[in-house]
């Protein structure tokens, strides 16, 4: 039992936060726009990448941090005006999926240009010095990541309902043209959903680096994973990410553990493939209604 | 004073290769209710989603002295271009009270008119989820809703269709409410008594242009009307 | 670079336009045929390989486009025609990629049986992963895809006893005989990826022009369209992910040959990406653009192989900038030819038209019952159609006329209620399945399929179940009218090569109901046909109508013409608030007050 909290539910929990973190910034965008960004992951990893070479160039901490988010905006703006925007709420998922990609490509190539792609330690952030809680050896870095995953995933959650902001965007999930007619800017909406997005990305992106080493490539494979948490939550819910990431961290960690680090995707593959035979519009998503 | 002046000058609405309003040119003042009239694929609706912005339209729209043509359809809403949409489109997984709270004006300009005083009925439903709503109830909430922007103008698409004929007079009542409170009305209708009640004037369309315009009190409505569906 | 694209792609056009009007007809179909495109193809391409030898660099180059284009054709067949985007061609390149290793090096496997073996294990890990992809939209098919790709990397390393894992497999070589040895002479792998690109191209385009890949196309462009032609969506999309992932596990195949050792590095999860950008940029659903794709996406990024990090950036830089500006990509003329059809159609005899006279009932509904939300679209509809016998469904907007025909048709289940069709209950099935028992349908807004000739339009439906010569012939007769209404001449070739999306919405709308009549339907509802259409036109169309009821069609007509009600319906039945007001005879229409009242608020 020990044996299966230390080596399975802990690393499996701080895993699975950062997932359900990459799966809560996509519901972020999508419930607005109603589009994936397909470029998550790597936004994910620009950020770590750019405190990286923030500190490299002789910045202090602090200002990496900033010149970092700055980055991130400005990333996130670009890929709104790209990928996003033309495709707001227009169904063509085909459009916008292979717009995101590109950006993806993009990015994860630039990505790959400082430290030729390999991976590096990151001391910038929560440490990952563990220490003795209850008899099991926890890192301040596992434990702010799930500590971030709830604290963000309840931030969203009153953001969407107590302010006027969030009233307005969820206003442009529910229906385009009536939230135009009564003077909500689409293309304001869009840009706010992005970089709330891009926001939660940086989050992620710092515990990323904080448990483990920064490797630029794996960018495609959260995208993946907070993908599938998404399938097992449900397409645009907050909660329903939570519980998908968590779900998966647990499931892939225990799989690694257990079976074979190389069959870690597998796993998750495998639970992707389920959740689609079982129930496809995940635990907490609608079937949509079909319109003639 | 609540209401503002209207004027749509030489609108055209095209969609593709098919033109659905062809230069067509109208005046509400406020206090006043226009109503156009007309059967389906008239370009009744074409010419209120022109005017809001909704469908690229060629031709002037003006608010007072406000030019409002080359804005979006956001921008005409918040200078005071109210807009009921054909359908509702009503926010369902919003509440009755966040659909209000989510349209109404920012602080510089405060409705001098509230939606619930003048539609009481939503009252007692603040707090059901929209989506819940029949659809009287939503169509209610749409006309609130619009009311909750304090605009200057209002426009209405069909607000009494598949209503109930109890609800049909409710809704004329509210529509003589907001013409009284000083709003201009620009009112779509397929039911020509709406426009009788009301003593609008009418503006009959046919194949995206003007039949005929004249008082919603003349005798001879009824019969315009009927000569410009069956042809 | 739109304006540049566009030229391009302008000038190509025009010059084949020149080209197709300056030879002769016979010459002309041939030439249009894919096996002369695939034969051409071969021809050009053994040329060049003879002229440059199989181990020239040159040789090389053009062997790695042929193996690419295979790849790409396959990725067309999953992404063009089915419009289901996979990012995991890649994965299926990696398995053919394998199996052929695997069974080269360990166990001596001659190129004839290795091959096809690879294209198999494609097939079979595309089924696998279509099946449950099959019934999700585009974004599940995106990630399932992606999955496999992140997953296949892992198990090449895993099962390193079979794979080499990270060392890969090294000695790859063509055999003519199991056990034989080696080959020694560059031209057996050369000659083979040559002709299997070639063959490749012609599998290809005939998938295209098939009764699936029509079907398959027709559901990417207009599922519910699709549906009320009695094609169901599943099936096209799974098939499609199974045949572009075979392709692709060939292309694999090929590619152990030509580099005779692969390790796990070669198939990172930009080249799934690099299969995607070649598709899109050649035009993804034409027949012909993604060989220009994969050539042109292997030509260019050679020039900058000098600098590394320039070709990813440039595939993704690329990719950004043609769904901006131009997502149909180089080629975007995406619709076939189906000339038989259109010949078909033009060769129905004049019919001699019965007399109308309706005969028993057909169609029975029910207490029919549908709400959406808290509104009850339908409270309780009941009625009755009879063989032959036309009936006009009005009223006001909203009332659930539109409502009606939807549930009829099966697009939306009934709440309440029952529809029978000669007795049998239609209420549990789908749109697809109702389309096949013989009911037939058109839309508000024409659903007809922009990437598809009218050819192909005329050539979708099919007639399900037993009709009599005469009402064949009526069908027939009566599309054919309606396509000369629409302004199409059915003698014309070229006019049916036209694709649907240049076509006005008018004219959709005649193609549209002609292609109902094509299934030669037992009942047809038709809602709002009128609209939109002139005088003359709507005449016409009514024509048609009667004929077709008169050689025993049922027909239910939406409209909000009411002088078209009264000339041409046996009966009409007024619904409002989702409830039948009135019924009757259309000469009683403007008599009764109620309905004045319902309709036009005419108090």
């Amino acid at each position: 039992m020990h044996e299966f909290l230390q080596t399975v539910l802990v690393p499996g929990l701080a895993d699975g936060a950062i997932y359900g973190l990459v799966a809560v910034g996509f519901a972020t965008l999508f419930t607005t726009t109603g589009v994936i960004n397909f470029a998550h992951g790597q936004m994910v990893m620009l950020m770590s990448m750019s405190v990286l070479v923030a500190v490299g160039a002789g910045l202090p901490v602090w200002l990496a941090y900033v010149a970092a988010l700055a980055v991130m905006v400005v990333v996130a703006l670009t890929v709104e005006w790209t990928a996003v925007r033309p495709f707001v709420q227009s169904g063509q998922s085909a459009s916008w999926l292979l717009s995101t990609l590109a950006v993806s490509v993009v990015l994860a190539e630039l990505l790959a240009v400082p430290y030729s792609g390999e991976s590096r330690n990151f001391t910038y952030g929560v440490s990952k010095h563990r220490f003795d809680l209850a008899g099991l050896a926890v890192s301040p870095a596992e434990l702010t990541a799930v500590a971030a995953l709830f604290g963000v995933a309840g931030l969203l959650l009153l953001f969407y309902r107590r302010t006027r902001v969030g009233l307005e965007l969820r206003a442009i999930a529910d229906d385009l043209d009536g939230a135009e007619a009564i003077g909500i800017s689409r293309a304001r909406a869009s840009q706010i959903a992005t970089v709330l997005s891009a926001l939660v990305a940086a989050v992620t992106g710092v515990l990323v680096a904080s448990t483990q080493l920064v490797t630029p490539s794996l960018g495609m494979s959260y995208t993946f994973y907070g993908f599938v948490a998404t399938a097992i939550g449900g397409m645009g819910s907050i909660g329903g990410a939570v519980v998908g990431g968590l779900v998966i961290g647990v499931v892939s960690q225990f799989a690694g553990v257990h079976v074979g680090s190389l069959t870690v995707n597998l796993t998750v593959f495998l639970l992707l493939a389920l959740v689609y035979v079982v129930r496809p519009h995940g635990l907490f998503g609608a079937a949509p209604v079909r319109a003639v | 004073m609540n209401g503002g002046r209207l004027k749509v000058d030489a609108l055209s609405v095209r969609y593709g290769g098919v033109t659905a309003v062809e230069d067509l040119s109208l005046t509400v003042e406020p206090g006043t209710c226009l109503a156009l009239l007309g059967a389906n694929g008239a370009g009744k609706t074409s010419t209120l989603r022109g005017i809001g912005g909704l469908e690229s339209a060629a031709g002037g729209v003006w608010l007072d002295d406000l030019r409002l043509d080359n804005l979006p359809a956001s921008r005409r809403a918040r200078a005071g271009l109210g807009h009921v949409l054909e359908g509702r489109h009503v926010f369902k997984s919003l509440s009755v009270a966040e659909n209000l709270r989510v349209a109404a004006a920012r602080a510089a300009r405060r409705p001098e008119l509230d939606p619930l005083d003048l539609l009481p009925e939503l009252r007692p439903m603040e707090r059901r989820l929209a989506g819940g709503l029949s659809g009287g109830q939503q169509q209610m909430l749409a006309i609130a809703r619009a009311v909750a922007g304090a605009p200057r103008v209002i426009m209405l698409d069909e607000p009494t269709n598949g209503l109930s004929p109890k609800l049909v007079g409710r809704t004329i009542e509210i529509l003589a409410g907001l013409r009284d409170a000083g709003f201009a009305v620009l009112l779509v209708e397929q039911r020509v008594e709406v426009a009788q009640k009301l003593e609008a004037d009418v503006v009959v369309l046919r194949h995206g242009h003007v039949a005929h315009r004249v008082r919603g009190t003349d005798p001879d409505l009824p019969d315009l009307l009927q000569a410009a569906y069956l042809s | 670079m739109s304006y540049l694209l566009s030229d391009l792609s302008r000038s190509l056009r025009a010059a084949a336009a020149r080209g197709r009007d300056a030879t002769p007809a016979p010459v002309r179909r041939v030439l249009a045929r894919p096996v002369a495109h695939g034969a051409a193809m071969l021809v050009v391409a053994t040329a060049l390989l003879a002229l440059w030898g199989p181990l020239s660099y040159n040789g090389y180059v053009l062997q790695l486009v042929c193996l690419y284009a295979v790849a790409t054709l396959g990725l067309n067949i999953t992404t063009g025609y089915a419009g289901a985007l996979s990012l995991g061609q890649g994965a299926s390149f990696a398995i053919g990629a394998y199996v052929t290793a695997v069974l080269v090096v360990s166990h001596g496997w001659p190129i004839w049986a290795a091959l096809p073996v690879a294209a198999l294990a494609g097939l079979a890990a595309g089924a696998l992963a279509g099946f449950p992809a099959g019934r999700l939209g585009a974004i599940g098919l995106a990630m399932m895809s992606l999955g496999l790709m992140l997953v296949v990397n892992d198990m090449l390393i895993q099962f390193q006893s079979v794979t080499g894992g990270n060392n890969g497999l090294s000695g790859i070589d063509a055999r003519l005989w199991f056990g034989g040895e080696p080959v020694s002479t560059p031209w057996v792998v050369a000659i083979v990826i040559v002709v299997v690109a070639s063959v490749s191209y012609w599998l290809h385009a005939r998938y295209r022009t098939s009764r699936l890949g029509r079907a398959t196309v027709a559901v990417r462009d207009e599922p519910i369209g699709a549906s009320a032609l009695g094609v169901s969506g599943y099936l096209t999309k799974v098939v499609a992910f199974a045949a572009g992932s075979a392709l692709g596990a060939l292309s694999g195949g090929l590619f152990s040959y030509l580099s005779a050792y692969i390790s796990p590095d070669a198939f990172s999860s930009n080249l799934s990406i690099l299969f995607l950008v070649m598709v899109v940029l050649g035009g993804s659903g034409s027949r012909l653009g993604p060989v220009v794709g994969a050539v042109l996406l292997v030509l260019i990024p050679l020039r900058l192989d000098e600098y590394p990090h320039l070709n990813n950036l440039l595939y993704g830089a690329l990719l950004i900038v043609l769904m901006r500006l131009r997502p149909r990509g180089l080629f975007s003329r995406t619709a076939a030819p189906a000339p038989q059809a259109l010949r078909d159609l033009a060769a129905t005899p004049e019919v001699e038209v019965p007399e109308r006279a309706p005969g028993e009932p057909i169609l029975r509904v029910t207490d029919l019952r549908r709400s959406f939300g808290g509104v009850d679209a339908l409270g309780g509809v009941s009625m009755e159609l009879r063989r032959g016998e036309i009936v006009g469904l009005i009223g006001p907007n909203g009332s659930g006329k539109t409502t009606l025909l939807n549930v009829v048709s099966g697009h939306y289940p009934p709440t309440a209620g029952r529809i029978t069709l000669h007795g049998t209950d239609l209420g549990g099935l789908g749109a697809a399945a109702v389309a096949r028992r013989g009911v037939s349908r058109t839309f508000q807004t024409p659903k007809t399929f922009p990437g598809m000739s009218i050819e192909e339009h005329l050539a979708l439906p099919a007639v399900h179940g037993e009709r009599d010569q005469a009402m064949r012939d009526a069908c027939r007769r009566g599309a054919l009218t309606l396509l000369e209404l629409g302004g199409l001449d059915p003698h014309d070739p070229a006019a049916g090569m036209r694709e649907s999306r240049e076509m006005s919405h008018g004219r959709l709308r005649f193609l549209e109901a002609a292609m109902a009549l094509g299934t030669c339907p037992e009942v047809l509802l038709l809602d709002e046909p009128a609209a939109g259409l002139s005088a003359t036109e709507i005449e016409g169309f009514e024509r048609v109508v009667s004929d077709v009821a008169a050689a025993g069609v049922a027909v239910v007509i939406v409209e909000h013409h009411l002088d078209m009600i009264s000339r041409l319906v046996d009966r009409v039945v007024v619904l409002d608030l989702g409830k039948v007001l009135w019924e009757g005879d259309p000469g009683d229409l403007h008599d009764v007050d109620s309905v004045r009242a319902a309709y036009m608020g005419v108090a």
